[in-house]
């Protein structure tokens, strides 16, 4: 039982071996070295260190302030790029309005002489064929010349102008100009 | 810590109080928080040399662990007004170790060349050297510098985790329950990891445990 004992006493351990570590220490010279640079690193931090509020304040101003400056030059920008486009689009709507309303106006004048045209005509005709009374009627070989030439004068300038938007408004000029 | 904590120790005997290691080292933080700054700089020198065992051992790097001591000390007078006093001072700045450190291992990703200290002569006159070196037949300088170096090594091959428990324990000193405080977790996983810690360690040093 001795020797047991004995024996247990003399085991090396993992326990034992790590009790070497708490041997490593720094000497003096060290701790000396250490405190000099902490004394200055924590001054450092007294000096550069804002209190956190001051930090947040200044964070969400420094935020405010350019979100504010990038969100007036975005919108002197879209204003300076978009700006000629709404005016040309406005200009364009305009001639558009100023043609529908040539339009109307034309239209109804070409209205008198159909409904006159259609009262000389056999009151047999359904008012579906009204057109071709229409084309029936003007079997004047003259009157068609005229017609025919003034027409097509018109229509050359009215493509000439309306070319530069759509082909619509050069048809739409075309179909004024034959009513015309 | 054995000489903390719990541990009621009579500092000022003709007094009728006995204050505790976590009463003084409290009075000592209301004094930094009510704007004396320099009173800081006496649980610098309480701790400095447990802070730096602690992230030596942790690091195996002289450098390395200096650096981290001194950044755990300025971490903890940035933070030392939001301090309550819930837990001791001791443990609070240990966590701060613990933590500051453990984000630097994982930094680095691979080993630094290792500094290691100087190991203090008186160790090699030890009882359990003496027969290390009988077992050995070495001379016991290079027996000191071997044994430090297998230590070491076989200390870095531990997990973080398990490394800290093992430091915190058989180097530091500190109970299990300290430990769970200080890594909050249970002190059935402190035991645990104890453990297995200490199994790792046996195998890897087989040559040196009789």
């Amino acid at each position: 039982m001795v020797d047991t004992n004995k024996a247990h006493e003399k085991e090396v351990k993992v326990e034992d071996l790590l009790r070497f570590k708490r041997a490593e220490r720094p000497d003096e010279a060290f701790w000396d070295t250490f405190d000099r640079e902490l004394h200055q690193r924590m001054l450092q931090t007294l000096v550069k260190k804002d209190p956190w509020y001051v930090q947040v304040l200044r964070g969400v101003s420094g935020r405010i302030a350019q979100t504010a400056a990038v969100g007036a030059a975005a919108a002197f920008l879209a204003l300076m790029v978009l700006r000629p486009t709404l005016v040309d689009t406005t200009q364009a709507n305009g001639s558009y309005l100023a043609l529908q309303e040539t339009a109307s106006v034309v239209l109804d004048s070409s209205a008198a002489p159909v409904e006159v045209t259609m009262s000389d005509l056999d009151s047999t005709l359904t008012p579906d064929y009204q057109i071709e009374a229409i084309s029936g009627s003007s079997a004047d070989r003259g009157y068609m010349k005229e017609y025919s030439t003034d027409s097509f004068e018109v229509a050359s300038y009215d493509r000439d102008v309306y070319a530069m938007d759509t082909a619509a408004y050069a048809g739409t000029g075309l179909a004024i100009t034959l009513v015309y | 810590m054995a000489n903390s904590g719990s541990v009621t120790k009579p500092i000022f005997p003709a007094q009728e109080k006995t204050l505790t290691e976590r009463d003084l080292d409290w009075a000592v933080v209301q004094k930094v928080q009510a704007g004396n700054v320099g009173a800081f700089d006496q649980l610098v020198q309480k701790y400095r040399e447990h802070i730096f065992s602690l992230v030596y051992n942790m690091t195996s790097n002289r450098e390395d662990a200096s650096d981290l001591t001194q950044e755990t000390f300025i971490k903890a007078f940035q933070a030392i007004a939001r301090f309550k006093g819930k837990s001791s001072f001791f443990t609070w700045i240990y966590r701060i170790a613990i933590n500051h450190t453990m984000t630097f291992l994982k930094k680095r990703n691979r080993r630094r060349f290792i500094s290691y200290e100087k190991i203090d002569e008186e160790v090699s006159n030890s009882e359990i050297f003496e027969r290390l070196t009988a077992k050995n037949r070495s001379e016991k300088g290079a027996l000191v510098s071997e044994l430090q170096e297998k230590l070491n090594d076989a200390l870095q091959k531990l997990s973080p985790k398990h490394r800290s428990v093992v430091i915190l324990h058989e180097i530091e000193g500190l109970e299990h329950a300290e430990i769970a405080e200080i890594t909050k977790t249970s002190t059935g996983t402190v035991r645990s990891r104890l453990h297995y810690a200490k199994q790792q360690l046996q195998s890897y040093l087989q040559d040196y445990i009789t």
